[in-house]
């Protein structure tokens, strides 16, 4: 099976080398950046074996004083030094000359691989409940656009808008502002600029807060007034307007108690679109249900505390489907020195030239927690609405909750619903792949063997069917590439055209495949290679087939699973009839 | 259609605040009104009002009840 050990090793060096550079970069990065450092103080690593006679030379020459950071450290030589008000860059440059300086740097605060640089991320109590960090290893929502259907996001400086520091390195695509009829979909209340922030807020940026889905897109659907409500003729039309404009997750933090014939024909709309509906559930307190919420098509979400009890505005239920972080602002049970509402940036209620970080309760803001968590999910492959509900449902939190008061399946968790579901899906195809080689060994003619061995045909079937998914499984940053080396070949035309392409019927479809196939097929090498990669997208087929998480453009919702069946189908078939019929001289 | 609402004006803390009205039998309305003078927390008040089945809000604690015209109670 090993024939070629240069290959292997030329595509692992490879594979590491983007890892390292990756890493390098980032590093270099958040230096460029400001990554926060203790001030007045910096680091000198002087040569081992240097007399304490020496230090003091040093220190005297530049005016510093060194003291040891511990007794390892004063034996190591690695001092830290005060340097006042000095122009710490210059000090450094000069320092790191001395022959007797092995290097001088900043005092940098290093931060948990994965946490954030934004300052204010220790106030977001509801982050780590949801396991963000967890879940940004595998995803950061590059690719997806979420739609804030609400009172506007402040997200350009236009007439009285303004736009949040915040939200500066935030993408915005095709907003839209029912209320006036205008492409301005500026925020004159604060609710809809705090909602996107959760969502999306400008992150590692060294500034404010962080948000969810941070890479991904925010489109600002305006349809409620300065004073926090609109016409449901208006919120119909922005949920059609999001669903015909590529979104693929829409947020909607309002509601009413009354049902409405056109905003649910609205929701299903988007829906049989592929798009993933999330709601607030209401603030009543109690178990009336609030609309859209409680459609079938939405995810209707209630809001908990940091101490896993419902707060005590949220709408209770069965109608509830998930429950996220809503805060409550009459308690500080974290004891952070604030009330546990959600921190976001956004505008003084009603002033849209000011600039906060404002705290906020409500089932408003534990909507953009599932929101965004959907917009991680899209991202990372798994676009069908239905099973985006399912994963997030079926990985929720649910140790010690009274399930049935309102709840539903329990309370968000984006880290697990990331990692479970690349785990589950990644090991079914690997599987199916490995099944259907031994099935293809076992039933074609024996000369085969050297095909379906050769390091060719296997890199080509690992790739066709789930790619190194494991990948960011086994490491604790995320992998760079990731969007194409961890998943299956079919998905990675996503990382360029975007989640929402109707072009996603042809990559989601045996034709690439077949072709590759046939014309590689008079070729001795790209054909082991042509070949393996159609069995594996056979074995993704079979697998999207099974687990029914891919939304495919243009075919009906209920029609997928026998789409991706059939086309899994004829790879396979092409693939045993090409290694059954073909020549053993080929 | 339009009725009378007898009950007490409130600004609820929920989503940034938000102005409610409750009524002697229970029932929270979502303000809609343009006459700052309304809203006072604590305010007794008789209004003439009309549940907006066409509204909805960011408060979701009851229906929008659009005030024509109020008076202390």
């Amino acid at each position: 099976m090993m024939k070629h050990p240069k290959l292997y090793g030329a595509i692992l060096t490879f594979l590491l080398f983007l890892f390292l550079t990756q890493n390098v970069q980032a590093l270099e990065k958040s230096l460029e950046e400001g990554s926060p450092y203790v001030k007045g103080e910096i680091i000198v690593d002087f040569i081992d074996g240097t007399t304490e006679e020496e230090i003091a030379r040093v220190c005297k020459k530049y005016g510093i004083e060194t003291y040891s950071n511990s007794l390892y450290s004063r034996d190591a030589k690695l001092m830290l030094a005060r340097t006042g008000d000095r122009n710490m860059e210059r000090l450094l440059k000069k320092l790191s000359r001395e022959p007797a300086v092995e290097a001088a740097e900043p005092n940098f605060i290093l931060q948990s691989f994965g946490a954030p640089n934004d300052p204010l991320y220790k106030y977001q109590w509801n982050m780590k409940k949801i396991n963000v960090e967890k879940a940004w290893k595998h995803s950061t929502g590059k690719g997806v656009t979420v739609a804030v259907i609400d009172t506007g996001v402040a997200y350009e400086n236009y007439g009285k808008f303004k736009q949040l520091e915040d939200l500066r390195h935030t993408e915005f695509i095709s907003p839209y502002n029912f209320v006036d009829d205008t492409v301005h979909a500026g925020d004159d209340n604060g609710h809809g600029s705090h909602v996107a922030g959760t969502i999306a807020q400008s992150t590692n940026n060294g500034k404010g807060v962080c948000g969810i889905a941070y890479h991904a897109k925010i489109m600002p659907v305006k349809v409620l007034a300065a004073s926090g409500s609109g016409r449901l003729s208006d919120i119909a039309d922005g949920i059609r307007y999001a669903a015909d404009n590529g979104a693929r997750v829409i947020n909607l933090s309002l509601g009413g108690p009354f049902k409405s014939e056109v905003l649910q024909l609205a929701c299903k709309y988007a829906y049989k679109k592929g798009c993933v509906i999330v709601c607030a559930a209401g603030n009543d307190g109690g178990n009336r249900p609030n609309y859209p919420a409680a459609y079938r098509e939405c995810i209707s979400v209630s809001a908990v505390r940091d101490d896993n009890q419902l707060a005590f505005y949220s709408t209770r239920g069965p109608q509830i489907d998930i429950a996220a972080p809503g805060g409550d602002m009459r308690e500080d049970y974290n004891g952070d020195g604030y009330n546990d509402g959600i921190l976001q940036n956004t505008i003084k209620n009603g002033n849209p030239q000011t600039d906060e970080y404002v705290l906020l309760q409500g089932t408003s803001m534990a909507a953009p927690h599932v929101a965004g968590t959907a917009a991680l999910l899209v991202s990372a492959g798994y676009t069908d609405p239905k099973a985006v509900k399912t994963i997030m449902q079926s990985s929720s939190f649910t140790k010690g909750l009274d399930l049935k008061s309102g709840y539903g399946s329990g309370i968000l968790d984006a880290g697990k619903a990331l990692r479970s579901r690349t785990a589950l899906y990644g090991f079914l195809k690997l599987a199916l792949c490995m099944g259907s080689l031994v099935f293809l060994r076992a039933k074609t003619p024996s000369w085969t063997g050297k095909i379906l061995g050769s390091p060719l045909f296997l890199t080509g079937a690992l790739l066709g069917a789930c790619g190194l998914f494991f990948l960011p499984l086994l490491f604790t940053a995320p992998v760079p590439g990731q969007e194409f080396f961890c998943r299956d070949v079919s998905q990675w035309h996503t990382a360029v055209t975007g989640t929402a392409s109707p072009l996603n019927i042809l990559f989601y479809s045996a034709a690439p495949a077949l072709a590759l196939m046939f014309l590689s097929l008079p070729l001795r090498n790209m054909k082991k290679l042509a070949l393996g990669l159609g069995m594996g997208i056979a074995c993704a087929f079979a697998g999207n087939a099974l687990t029914a998480s891919i939304d495919v453009a243009f075919v009906p919702q209920a029609l997928e699973r026998l789409w991706f069946a059939a086309n899994a189908l004829i790879l396979f078939g092409f693939s045993y009839a090409s290694l059954k019929l073909l020549p053993e001289k080929t | 259609m339009t009725k009378k609402y007898k009950g007490h004006i409130e600004k609820s803390e929920i989503e940034g605040g938000n102005w409610i009205l409750r009524t002697e039998q229970g029932e929270t309305f979502q303000l809609d009104s343009s006459d700052e003078k309304l809203f006072r927390s604590g305010m007794a008040v008789t209004a003439d009002g009309e549940i907006r089945r066409d509204m909805m809000s960011i408060g979701m604690m009851g229906p929008v009840l659009k005030i024509k015209n109020w008076e202390k109670a």
